[in-house]
């Protein structure tokens, strides 16, 4: 993290799991305001974990997280929400709303006025959701899924925009054009993004990286001392051929 | 003490004692050693504190226990075998109106409560697992007002039917009165059970010896609750009378259809309003029961000259304090329980379950209550207490339940067709 | 014409069906918990226009809007005491069968308690003794009444459940409660709100359960449950307008079986579940089609 920037998450010794079943231990991570940061992993190393614990969907065992400088691993999700962290499930949507629905969702917490504002930008950014505006979300291609997904997590005018596995069950096409519109919606004022990732392709958006690993973490560093670790090149680029 | 051992040890002396001929009455605990007379007479029954059966149960039992008080104030009951008056204790657990329920608690009764006398719940849907475990365990049963024939059978010694005539023999006077009247198109709705079938199909064999053949006759569900539908369609058929045999559950919406869909007959007739006036006159209202039928049941039919206990009116000045609306059919059903168990005690020369039955056969046909005559047929099921054909008449005070027929027990004259 | 009236009849009882049945379905879509004591509030809602009518001669339309308050305080207070904690166990379905079975006991044994055994009902005729013309056959008018409250009641849920916030909100947790959550709804309030909601809708099934049903007892609970299971299995689970439509279909087969079979009329319904669950294991209005 560059040394000028403001700290917008700072998470230290975060443990949490599910039963008897402790998944992530241990984990220190750091997101600068405005920057974007991509956390590799394979399937099942505890990236949904990870998120999940952010946002207060699971509760953290062990270890702090704060905001802003502001402790909130006790505050309920509904209040995280409205401190400014917008989260994307892998899922990302309400199936059974319409795509208009699901945006007015996204502004749960917003005054109404502000959210028919920022939808009407939020089509003009994304196209794609424009077109599909009227229509039931479940209908949706998994590419548009993810579109409106996004959309709808950005409606709440985020500080920081969250997102899991954005490329989950996409063609390559798709995962493209997913990262392209997040390319274009950060830009210069947008907020801070945490992506957990397996596709290399959102590398394209990441300023520092981690790698996630059986729950723990195996690597933080920029795109290019990951590139520079022979072992995780090979782990990581070396299966995508990239 | 651990209680299965004394369980076990139980029956195998009960078995023991059936073994060697000597089914005794008493159990040990109740028993004295010096005169071999016990020091109570238990009597053991279930009733139903809550669920669909309690409003039938409940009063039923307060009848019966009502007996056991005005016996126990007089120093007990006779009992012949010993020659003197026992006074009688009574052990009586809730069923809550489940079959499941009452199965273990019957069973319980019999092999642990050392009881004498065993008396059954109300109605046929709780006495039922009575009977084969009265069977297994040679108690008699004081069946009090389960009818159906099924319950009933050559092989089974161990039950007497004690305040209701069989089921199948219920409808005779109302058929009866229908062929009387000319009345030919009748149209009958039963429900799918022993209780109710048996009777529908008894109206239509006797109507059948008259020439009649019913317009309409169908079983609906016994749990039905919804009758516009069917009313609609037997008003199609254009009938002059229109019989619904069900329970009261039945009856209630079956007469508020009638009354709701402003439907018209000369003559509507429903099994429950005699035994259960005061709830279906509550629930159907005084002008949604005005004119109808019903089978006429004691206190409504009195019998004042009785060879054992209260007469009516006795009954109703004792028990209901002289208001006959304070008395309803199971208070005195409850009550004349008590009777057969007392007339059986004393008669029997033996305190022995069947020494018990072959007094009441004995007495059949010579003995006369407050529910009627008492008679017997050979598998132990009541023939002697006719139920007559009664009518719901309006007074300036609400419905009067008046006996129309037949003749010799009519105390007026049937409103027919209806105003 | 008794096909007429048997159709006419089935869409009328189908809608008391399906007002008799939203709540149910309303609260398990929201909460996957199945309400046992959904019957006995049904119970409840009869005696409440039974005591209103003797005691103070309130029309039960009256007693409509009357039982709705105690109803949504019933419901959050339900919901914060017995709901909370069926949502934190391992299996809230299975949990809340288990919670609310008990419920429903104790409502029963406190109804016997309070207004004895007895079937209750309102013996005069509120909605007219004569019966109303529709189409050539003759109805009673409580029918029209209680059809009428069904089909409002069906017809005002669907206004809230998608032209409001809260509404929407309630749906977005039925779709997926995590994703809800995360975009801030409070499934807490909502569920309460909507516990209250369905527990309101029972309590007026009730008030017409004494015209259609003829009349509430206190163990008339555990029928209703059942009956009111059928309806929004037949509809779909979770899907409150497929309630609509299970509730019609459940009264044509009553209707029509008690026209041209009436000894099979009581097996006839569940005959129809059964056939539904082997053909269309969603239900009628499953799924894939809700958002319909």
């Amino acid at each position: 993290m560059p040394e000028q920037m403001e700290t917008c998450l700072r998470v230290e010794g975060l443990g949490a799991g599910y039963g008897s079943l402790q998944v992530l231990w241990d984990f220190d991570l750091e997101i600068g305001a405005q920057e974007s940061v991509v956390v590799l992993g394979p399937n099942g190393a505890g990236k949904s974990t990870l998120l999940r614990t952010l946002m207060g969907l699971l509760p953290a065992r062990t270890g702090s997280i704060s905001y802003f400088g502001r402790r909130i691993e006790g505050m309920r999700t509904s209040q995280r929400v409205r401190a400014g962290i917008a989260y994307m499930s892998e899922v990302g949507i309400f199936p059974e709303l319409s795509v208009e629905e699901n945006l007015l969702m996204g502004g749960y917490s917003l005054p109404r006025g502000r959210v028919r504002r920022r939808i009407e930008e939020l089509c003009e950014l994304f196209p794609e959701v424009a077109r599909t505006r009227r229509g039931p979300a479940w209908k949706l291609s998994g590419g548009q899924r993810k579109m409106v997904g996004v959309a709808k997590a950005l409606v709440a005018e985020p500080k920081l925009l969250v997102l899991d596995e954005p490329s989950a069950g996409l063609s390559p096409v798709y995962v493209n054009s997913v990262v392209e519109a997040l390319a274009r919606t950060m830009g210069q004022t947008g907020p801070a993004l945490l992506v957990v990732e397996q596709n290399m392709k959102f590398l394209a958006l990441a300023q520092r990286v981690y790698v996630i690993e059986g729950g723990r973490r195996r690597f933080r560093g920029t795109v290019d001392e990951l590139q520079a670790d022979d072992s995780l090149r090979r782990a990581y680029f070396g299966l995508q051929g990239a | 003490m651990l209680i299965p051992r004394t369980r076990t040890v139980g029956l195998a002396a009960l078995s023991a004692l059936l073994a060697s001929g000597l089914a005794a009455c008493g159990a040990s605990s109740s028993t004295t050693a010096s005169s071999g007379a016990p020091k109570n007479i238990v009597i053991g029954t279930l009733y139903s504190g809550s669920g669909s059966f309690a409003n039938s149960s409940l009063p039923e039992f307060q009848g019966l226990k009502f007996w056991i008080k005005e016996e126990n104030a007089a120093g007990g009951v006779y009992v012949k075998a010993f020659n003197k008056k026992i006074p009688i204790k009574l052990v009586a657990l809730n069923d809550q109106s489940s079959t499941t329920t009452a199965t273990t608690l019957y069973e319980q009764l019999v092999t642990q409560d050392n009881i004498n006398i065993f008396v059954p719940d109300f109605g046929s849907v709780l006495t039922l697992p009575a009977v084969t475990i009265a069977e297994e365990h040679h108690m008699l049963l004081f069946d009090q007002t389960a009818t159906g024939a099924p319950l009933f059978t050559p092989g089974n010694k161990y039950i007497v039917l004690c305040d209701l005539p069989l089921s199948v023999i219920w409808p005779d006077p109302l058929a009866h009165f229908i062929l009387a009247k000319h009345i030919a198109r009748v149209a009958i709705i039963y429900g799918a059970n022993d209780f109710d079938a048996t009777q529908a199909a008894t109206v239509k064999s006797v109507l059948a010896q008259g020439g009649i053949t019913p317009v309409y006759y169908q079983a609906v569900p016994t749990t039905t609750t919804s009758y516009g539908t069917l009313l609609h369609d037997i008003a199609a058929t254009n009938p002059q009378a229109v019989i619904e045999l069900g329970y009261a559950s039945n009856d209630i919406p079956f007469l508020q259809a009638v009354h709701q869909g402003g439907y018209h007959f000369g003559m509507v007739m429903t099994a429950f309003p005699g035994q259960q006036f005061s709830l279906i006159e509550g629930a159907v209202g005084k002008a949604g029961l005005s004119y109808t039928y019903t089978y006429g049941v004691p206190p409504y039919i009195k019998f004042n000259t009785v060879s054992e206990g209260l007469g009516t009116n006795a009954f109703i000045s004792k028990f209901g304090g002289g208001n006959i609306a304070n008395v309803s059919f199971e208070n005195v059903a409850g009550y004349n329980t008590g009777l057969i168990i007392q007339a059986a005690l004393a008669h029997a020369t033996k305190f022995t379950q069947l020494s018990m039955r072959a007094a009441l056969f004995g007495l059949s046909g010579h003995f006369t209550t407050l529910d009627g005559a008492f008679q017997l047929n050979s598998e132990g099921g009541q023939v002697g207490e006719l139920l007559p054909l009664a009518q719901m008449l309006p007074t300036s005070s609400g419905n009067a339940i008046k006996i129309v027929y037949p003749p010799a027990s009519a105390d007026h004259s049937a409103v027919y067709p209806a105003p | 014409m008794l096909w007429l009236f048997a159709l006419i009849a089935g869409i009328l009882f189908g809608l008391y069906y399906a007002l008799a049945a939203l709540g149910l379905n309303l609260i398990f879509g929201v909460m996957r918990m199945v309400n046992l004591a959904h019957g006995d509030v049904i119970m409840l809602g009869g005696f409440a226009a039974v005591l209103l009518f003797d005691r103070l001669g309130i029309n039960p339309l009256i007693t409509v809007l009357l039982v709705i308050p105690p109803s949504l305080l019933v419901g959050f207070v339900a919901y914060y005491l017995l709901g909370t904690r069926v949502q934190r166990s391992r299996d809230p379905e299975m949990m809340s069968l288990v919670m609310f079975f008990g419920v429903s006991q104790v409502v029963e044994a406190l109804a016997v308690i309070g207004f004895g055994n007895n079937e209750a009902s309102i013996t005069s005729a509120v909605f007219g003794s004569k019966p109303f013309s529709i189409a050539g056959q003759g109805v009673p008018g409580a029918w029209l009444v209680s059809a009428g409250v069904g089909l409002a009641a069906l017809i005002l849920l669907f206004v809230y459940l998608y032209h409001t916030g809260l509404g929407r909100a309630t749906r977005a947790i039925m779709s997926n409660a995590d994703e809800a959550r995360a975009v801030g709804v409070n499934p807490d309030r909502i569920s309460a709100i909507t516990f209250g909601i369905g527990v309101g809708l029972a309590a007026i099934a009730g008030i017409f359960s004494l015209f259609m049903i003829g009349g509430t007892t206190p163990s008339e609970g555990v029928g209703l449950t059942v009956t009111a299971f059928a309806v929004i299995v037949i509809g779909g689970l979770g899907s409150p307008m497929g309630t609509f439509l299970g509730g019609i279909v459940f009264g044509l087969a009553l209707m029509f079986t008690q026209t041209y079979a009436p000894v099979w009329s009581g097996f006839a319904p569940f005959a129809i579940l059964l056939v539904i669950m082997l053909v269309r294991p969603t239900g009628l209005m499953g799924r894939s089609v809700r958002s319909v």
